[in-house]
């Protein structure tokens, strides 16, 4: 059974809790998420830590209906219903997979504005994993 | 490397659900095939090591898969590896064995996969779909495998105008095929109206644009070029091959309407095969989800970036068209068993180009040179094979 | 002065169902004083609730939530009985060398971390973050349910108080036994009520009573000399709040009434928070507002807050109490279900 170890999700808490990136001391290129060699130049991973701005831009996306979900979301898909999933970019260019949460299906669009939320990714055992999501934006500023 | 392996042999399983079947017997049912398929005959103590490929759905026998095997088939002690690339892990392990053949250290070599997909129902099921993304940004993110097929579909829409139609193409093109197919797992033809009716999976995927789970094997038996005579007349000679990776996750990639690891193994392929993608007389390509398909289309330079649609909807990818491709029903309509997909492929190419095909409305006349594509998760990995009746 | 509130702010889900719709489906509604309310996303919870109040402190920039070091979270409706609640929040905010509070069991839990937190600013030179979050629950067949909405509203206090929008002046506190008024037994997933109706009343008067006299006397001040009074909760609509006050001397016209929980519901030990921060959000300078907050069981806080010249400031806020409770989407009885997961 895929399972998701608890120091594997703790690990990556920085990004799944802060949104935090990570910029390459040599060629100033933010990482995000973390990877052990600049995805931009290639050396090993010195960076400087980054909050990055919670916005972004729906780059992709998709619907996922009832059987395409996995297991640890049959709760939500249950309360909700379909929901869509994207690729976000951020605001400073890294690219992000994520749930949108309180977004219907028709609504999505490619270039659609987001703002991440800290939200319930899923629970086992008992355990809350907690993690950011984005979502339209509610209220402008 | 290139024409220095010959495949000599091979069988697979009909793809479904087989719930009697237990994995190795599906494997042994594959094996049996390919050792009789060789026209002159041949021991099986001739095998010398033994490839397999196998996501390990289920999992039942995650660890040493490889000697369950050979104790299975009573051929140990002879050397045997598990192979894993997702989907394109017997791909990959047909790569390993023709490799070890080149290289000398053995000169007769089974290669094969086998995967149970039907074993396993409900939640427990859906935990292995989703096991070939990245755990933590995919999987978390909601979806399992054809949310990130989806996630490439809505895109290639939006920047090349592609259309649920050409889409929906693609699967009755591949039902078409597959009807003729007694080794396919669906054996009904299909029209445009019933795929863009069915219900939706991941947005815009369909239940028509998804290939199913299936129950499976197939194995293929190669061997040096220069002893193929021994076993029979018209070897199929491996002129290409050609293997590489990307990031694991769709959303690290910068273009996504474009799997460039199948874009950089088809270079290498072709340039060990000397040829160009014209010279190709029919493919068997991955077409996990339709879409798969159409990049595939573009990505091995049947036709250029973004014209994958007009392909497929000028009919070019039908026998008798520009490239025949998967008239093997593809993964669409034949199945697909995670672990023994590239090998099917194999076996295609095998009987077209020994001009086998029993059915002969799937036969492509005069095929001379064919193509395997097998890529695993949503092209993390790529291998690409080139095959041809002349060495 | 005992502290200063340096900035805060409110979180009300974008969901809400409206009473006339519950009552039609279910056949009828069994609270009051409710027309409307917030419910919760099926991945909302306490926690994402106070996460997403901070959030309007670190959008709006005017204090810098790493700074904070000390955090009072108070909820009485907590996914875990025994873990660190309020380190989800602490690694959230980047906060490090943090004293943390978890507060609960009552709904007076909140003004009772705003206390707390205040006695420890007073004594340290340090910021601290106060945090009310709830979610109240119960059956179908119960009041609290038909009531219950939720919410988050989040506080920063200092022990100095330059800069700061207003100042805690004074508190004062009440502790009696009381029975059966509302509680909740270990294990289970609702809070019940004996529902002897006269003895809560009059135990929710007594003790509310006696605390704002304890103020009052403390500060040897008149209840007229405040401009607005906040009683939590507003039991019977805000009724028996409002004999409070007339039963002190002070006029009911200064009751904050409708308390916001009219239209968002019962949000638990956020209730009385929250309605400070919409009184807060248009409170002139120079302005007193009294909060009396009843916990079931019983008993009692009450704050003497003064609004300060900053206070200006707070007329041009982005993301008021109004932001929120205005940005909205209704939803029917049957998703109201699913989003609660009632249908078990």
């Amino acid at each position: 059974m895929a399972y998701i170890p608890v120091p594997m999700y703790w690990g990556r808490i920085p990004e799944k809790y802060r949104l935090i990136g990570y910029r390459c001391k040599k060629c100033s290129t933010i990482n995000f998420p973390y990877r052990s060699a600049c995805k931009n130049c290639g050396s090993k991973a010195d960076y400087e830590e980054v909050k990055l701005s919670w916005r972004g831009k729906v780059y992709s996306y998709s619907i996922i209906a009832a059987g395409g979900s996995p297991p640890e979301f049959v709760n939500f898909e249950r309360a909700v219903g379909q929901y869509p999933i994207a690729i976000v970019e951020l605001d400073e260019g890294p690219r992000i997979m994520t749930q949108l949460t309180e977004c219907k299906p028709e609504e999505v669009r490619i270039g659609m504005e987001v703002e991440a939320t800290l939200r319930k990714i899923y629970e086992d055992e008992g355990v809350i994993r907690y993690g950011i999501k984005f979502k339209p934006v509610r209220i402008k500023q | 490397m290139k024409g220095e392996v010959a495949v000599i042999g091979a069988g697979h399983t009909a793809f479904g659900e087989y719930p009697e079947k237990t994995y190795p017997q599906l494997f042994a049912e594959a094996f049996w095939e390919a050792i009789e398929s060789v026209d002159k005959g041949i021991d099986p103590k001739a095998i010398k090591a033994v490839f397999i490929g196998t996501l390990g759905s289920g999992g039942s026998q995650l660890g040493n898969l490889s000697c369950a095997i050979t104790g299975d088939l009573n051929i140990v002690p002879i050397p045997a590896v598990r192979v894993e690339n997702a989907c394109a892990s017997s791909g990959f392990a047909f790569m390993l064995g023709i490799m070890s053949v080149a290289s000398g250290l053995y000169d007769v070599v089974l290669v094969g996969g086998v995967e149970k997909m039907r074993d396993v129902a409900g939640l427990r099921g859906r935990y292995w779909l989703g096991v070939s993304g990245d755990t933590l940004w995919e999987r978390l993110a909601g979806t399992t495998f054809p949310g990130m097929y989806a996630l490439i579909a809505t895109r290639h829409m939006e920047q090349y105008g592609t259309k649920p139609e050409h889409l929906a193409m693609v699967a009755v093109k591949n039902h078409y095929y597959g009807a003729d197919n007694p080794k396919a797992q669906f054996r009904r033809r299909i029209d445009v109206e019933t795929a863009l009716k069915s219900p939706m999976v991941a947005g815009p995927l369909r239940l028509y644009d998804c290939c199913p789970t299936s129950d499976g094997a197939t194995a293929v038996i190669v061997c040096r070029s220069n002893i193929a005579r021994r076993y029979t007349d018209s070897p199929v000679y491996v002129l290409g091959l050609g293997a590489a990776t990307d990031y694991i996750a769709v959303y690290e990639r910068e273009d996504i309407t474009t799997l460039r690891a199948t874009v950089e193994a088809s270079r290498s392929a072709y340039r060990m095969a000397g040829i160009e993608p014209v010279d190709v007389d029919l493919a068997e390509v991955h077409d996990c989800f339709t879409i798969a398909e159409i990049l595939a289309y573009e990505d091995l330079g049947f036709c250029r970036k973004g014209e994958g649609g007009k392909l497929i909807e000028e009919g070019q990818t039908y026998i008798g068209g520009k490239i025949p491709v998967n008239v093997s029903g593809g993964l669409k309509a034949k199945g697909h068993p995670i672990g023994a997909t590239g090998t099917a492929q194999v076996y295609e190419i095998f009987k077209q180009l020994r001009n086998e095909a029993k059915e002969r409305s799937r036969q492509v006349p005069g095929a001379e040179i064919g193509l395997t594509h097998n890529v695993g998760g949503s092209g993390g990995t790529c291998v690409v094979h080139i095959f041809g009746s002349r060495r | 002065m005992i502290a200063g509130i340096l900035d805060y702010s409110i979180y009300v889900p974008k969901y809400r169902v409206k009473v006339e719709d519950i009552r039609k489906a279910w056949g009828e509604f069994l609270g009051t004083g409710v027309s409307e309310k917030a419910v919760c996303y099926p991945d909302e919870d306490v926690i994402t609730m106070a996460a997403e109040a901070c959030m309007g402190i670190v959008k709006r920039g005017i204090v810098n939530l790493e700074d904070v070091k000390a955090v009072f979270l108070a909820t009485t409706t907590s996914h875990y009985v025994e873990k660190e609640l309020a380190s989800t929040l602490t690694t959230f905010l980047g906060i490090s060398k943090a004293y943390t509070l978890n507060l609960g069991y009552s709904i007076r839990s909140g003004t009772s971390a705003l206390i707390a937190a205040s006695t420890y600013v007073k004594s340290t030179s340090e910021k601290a973050l106060v945090i009310a979050a709830d979610t109240p629950r119960s059956s179908l067949f119960e009041s609290i349910e038909h009531e219950a909405g939720c919410g988050a509203a989040v506080f920063v206090v200092q022990g100095k108080t330059d800069d700061v929008v207003a100042v805690i002046e004074e508190f004062a506190a009440e502790s009696y036994e009381v029975l059966g008024d509302r509680y909740r037994v270990d294990g289970e997933e609702r809070p019940r009520s004996m529902e002897v109706r006269a003895y809560n009343t009059k135990m929710f008067r007594e003790i509310t009573s006696k605390c704002i006299k304890n103020l009052l006397n403390k500060l040897n001040r008149n209840i007229n000399a405040y401009n607005h009074i906040i009683v939590s909760p507003p039991i019977d609509g805000g009724r028996i709040s409002m004999d409070i006050v007339r039963s002190i001397g002070g006029s009911p016209e200064k009751v904050c009434m409708p308390m916001i929980s009219n239209i968002i519901g019962d949000c638990g030990c956020a209730t009385p928070l929250i309605s400070l921060a919409y009184v807060l959000d248009s409170s002139k300078p120079g302005e007193k507002i009294l909060l009396a907050s009843y916990g079931y069981g019983g008993g009692c806080d009450a704050l003497s807050i003064s609004v300060t010249e900053r206070a200006s400031d707070l007329q041009n806020r982005k993301l008021k109490v109004k932001d929120y409770v205005d940005s909205k989407e209704y939803i029917d009885f049957k998703t109201y279900l699913r989003y609660r997961n009632l249908a078990k």
